[in-house]
């Protein structure tokens, strides 16, 4: 692997195609990340049709340049304006915005750059080492371990998004349905087509995910108020002293390691991870009562763990095939379009993709790194632009972006129909994130389902008989019960009131 | 990552049940009138209906449940808001009309062309949003609104018309 990386990772900096990719990946990622109601997910989604002439390599390198950089990119609008461009940077704001208010806002996005970027390494270092161990374990996996893993990957993902967890699965297998919705693959029966031909080449993950991670974000930036120009604080100079920086060093480090780790559970996400380091360093700080009123350290450790959640989350969707979070949901639908499945056998057949990948994240560090420093303040002034203009311009972005996948009208009306189910599904407070986990995750449960049931004849008995399988289901059903059984214990004491 | 049940309140959890509903309906009508789906003739394999039944049993199962507990705790609370679908409906008006007013651009685009129904619809979106933003006069707001269309729709127009290729107008 390590020869694959170095000869890909030659043939990256020599091509100035992959370059210039790699470069426009970064500016967009760090604009779209820093822009107010454009999250990573959503620069995914919109920018993932652009991807679709590109070859895999290509593609791989100009998105994870934009999914590595609109993480740094979340922290500048959190720092700067106090609202958090990605989920990753809520705590951001807390020490950031301080220090913003205290007039020590070049700082603060010094020390967030330095900190994503270690943090970003430390995390790409961690991928580069577990996956493959963790890719050879998962070539034991047959078909029942691997309809077990799907079930448990979707339990884990709407176990872990914000809100109900019993929502969140009833959000999930909406996403199955969505997901069997066309010609079933071995017998060729049509399934929920309602006879149109429309629906016979199934829904399309573009689609899909453009309407509910981008039309839906319209819709309710429309609904919320639309907000005109932003006030943004005027920068200083942008390199700390080189003291600064190295006081940090144990602090980032914990941060790093903490990310990488929480990243790679899948479903955890970056939200979680922040939140567990901001709480160890305040333990750790001899300032730790001084938190919440711009302590570097306060900033430093979780900027770092929300970066190294990038290499972390993608542990699991590389070697297994189960996205960690939307942001890697995106990605899987990526390489799914472009012919490639996720997994342990993408390890064993493509070992040149896979360091393609870890040369794509690398270099995006680096150029965020370059971009963070030389264009920031443009960046700060685009994020002046009034709401009005931007939701425009994305509903615009999502028409056109939905299209371009196919170059067929249909593909349009079933975004603008998810843009509305996304919007009124985050009206019910229903969560909107597992239903894309379903659509990608479906095809591949049912494909290892039906296969365990013909290799068992039939027996339900292979999904428990089989260590690996039933610890899933056991994990599963544990995710599933829990919040269950919290439900139950509270429905029974507003009875008793 | 935990439920916070303070936030669904009963007439949340009916509503949220009714939706969820009206897809397990679908989904069972959409079953029930596929008649090659319900043949048992494929040997091992549990056959294409499978997943579908187990997928629309969990899901109407689970609407019931909603709606179920929805109707319960509006038993105990007898507070519940009676103009919740009211706010529901008037909140939602504005991207409901943004949603209509997209299917008519991209029907017209075909007609008219990408761009002029391109500056058409974000020229008088960018205005009414404005407007709505309330931090603008009228006046002001014109230029403003000009040239975010005009980056707007060239931006778009340049990388996916000009560079991909895409065939739309």
């Amino acid at each position: 692997m390590i020869t694959e990386f170095f000869s890909i990772a030659s043939a990256v900096a020599t091509d100035p195609y992959l370059l210039g990719l790699s470069a426009l990946g970064t500016i967009l990622g760090i604009l779209m990340g820093c822009l107010p109601g454009i999250s990573s997910t959503m620069a995914l989604a919109i920018l993932l049709p652009v991807t679709y002439a590109m070859s895999p390599l290509a593609a791989m390198v100009f998105l994870m340049a934009v999914f590595s950089a609109s993480v740094f990119g979340g922290s500048i609008s959190a720092i700067l304006i106090n609202i958090p461009g990605t989920p990753g940077a809520i705590v951001t704001q807390l020490e950031g915005y301080a220090m913003t208010k205290d007039g020590r806002a070049s700082e603060a996005l010094t020390y967030s750059l330095f900190s994503s970027t270690i943090g970003g390494i430390v995390g790409l270092i961690i991928l580069m080492l577990v996956a493959p161990l963790v890719a050879k374990a998962a070539m034991q996996f047959r078909s029942p371990e691997f309809a077990m893993t799907t079930v448990f990957g979707l339990t884990m993902l709407a176990y872990s998004t914000p809100g109900s967890t019993f929502r969140g699965i009833l959000s999930g297998v909406v996403g199955l349905l969505c997901g069997m919705v066309g010609f079933d693959l071995v017998t060729d029966v049509p399934r929920f087509d309602f006879g149109t031909s429309a629906l016979q080449s199934g829904i399309g993950l573009v689609p899909l995910t453009v309407g509910l991670f981008g039309l839906a974000e319209v819709f309710r930036g429309i609904e919320g108020g639309v907000k005109g120009a932003r006030k943004t604080p005027k920068l200083g100079a942008l390199m700390p002293s080189f003291e600064k920086v190295r006081r940090l060093w144990k602090t980032i480090l914990r941060g790093s390691a903490l990310g990488a780790i929480i990243g790679a559970i899948p479903a955890a996400g970056s939200a979680i991870a922040v939140a567990v380091s901001y709480a160890q360093e305040q333990r750790f700080s001899k300032r730790g009562d001084k938190f919440g009123t711009g302590v570097p350290e306060g900033l430093a450790g979780p900027e770092a763990a929300n970066n190294a959640c990038v290499g972390g989350a993608l542990v699991p969707l590389m070697t297994l095939g189960i996205p960690g979070d939307t942001m890697t949901a995106v990605l899987m639908g990526a390489l799914l379009i472009h012919g490639l499945r996720p997994g342990p056998m993408l390890f064993a057949e493509r070992p040149d993709f896979v360091a393609s990948v870890y040369v794509a994240l690398f270099l995006a560090l680096l150029l965020t790194v370059v971009f963070g420093f030389l264009l920031v303040r443009h960046f700060v002034r685009l994020m002046r632009t009034p709401d009005h203009i931007l939701l425009v311009i994305i509903a615009m972005l999502c028409v056109v972006g939905s299209f371009a996948i196919r170059n067929n009208i249909t593909d349009v009306y079933i975004m603008i129909a998810f843009g509305v189910i996304g919007y009124i599904m985050n009206r019910l407070d229903i969560p909107v994130a597992p239903l894309a986990f379903g659509l990608i995750l479906g095809p591949i449960l049912e494909e290892n389902l039906r296969r365990s049931l013909i290799i068992s004849d039939g027996s339900w008995l292979v999904f428990i008989e089989r260590p690996i399988a039933l610890t899933m289901v056991v994990l599963s059903v544990s995710a599933l019960v829990f919040p269950l059984l919290q439900r139950a214990k509270t429905l029974a004491s507003n009875l008793k009131r | 990552m935990s439920e916070n049940h303070s936030r669904f309140g009963p007439k949340n959890q009916i509503a949220a049940g009714l939706f969820l509903m009206l897809w397990s309906v679908i989904g069972w009508l959409s079953l029930i009138g596929s008649p090659a789906l319900w043949v048992n003739e494929y040997g091992v394999d549990p056959g294409p209906s499978l997943l579908p039944i187990i997928s629309l049993t969990i899901l109407s199962l689970g609407a019931l449940a909603l709606i179920g507990t929805g109707a319960l705790q509006t038993r105990v609370q007898q507070h519940a808001g009676t103009r919740y679908w009211a706010m529901q409906i008037k909140g939602s008006l504005m991207p409901g009309l943004f949603a209509i007013s997209l299917i008519i651009y991209i029907t017209l685009i075909d007609v008219v062309g990408f761009i002029p129904m391109s500056a058409i619809f974000s020229i008088t979106w960018m205005y009414i949003l404005g407007v709505k933003s309330g931090n603008r006069t009228y006046s002001s707001l014109l230029p403003l609104v000009a040239m975010g269309a005009f980056i707007g729709v060239s931006l778009i127009y340049f990388v996916f018309l000009y560079l991909i290729g895409v065939p739309i107008g």
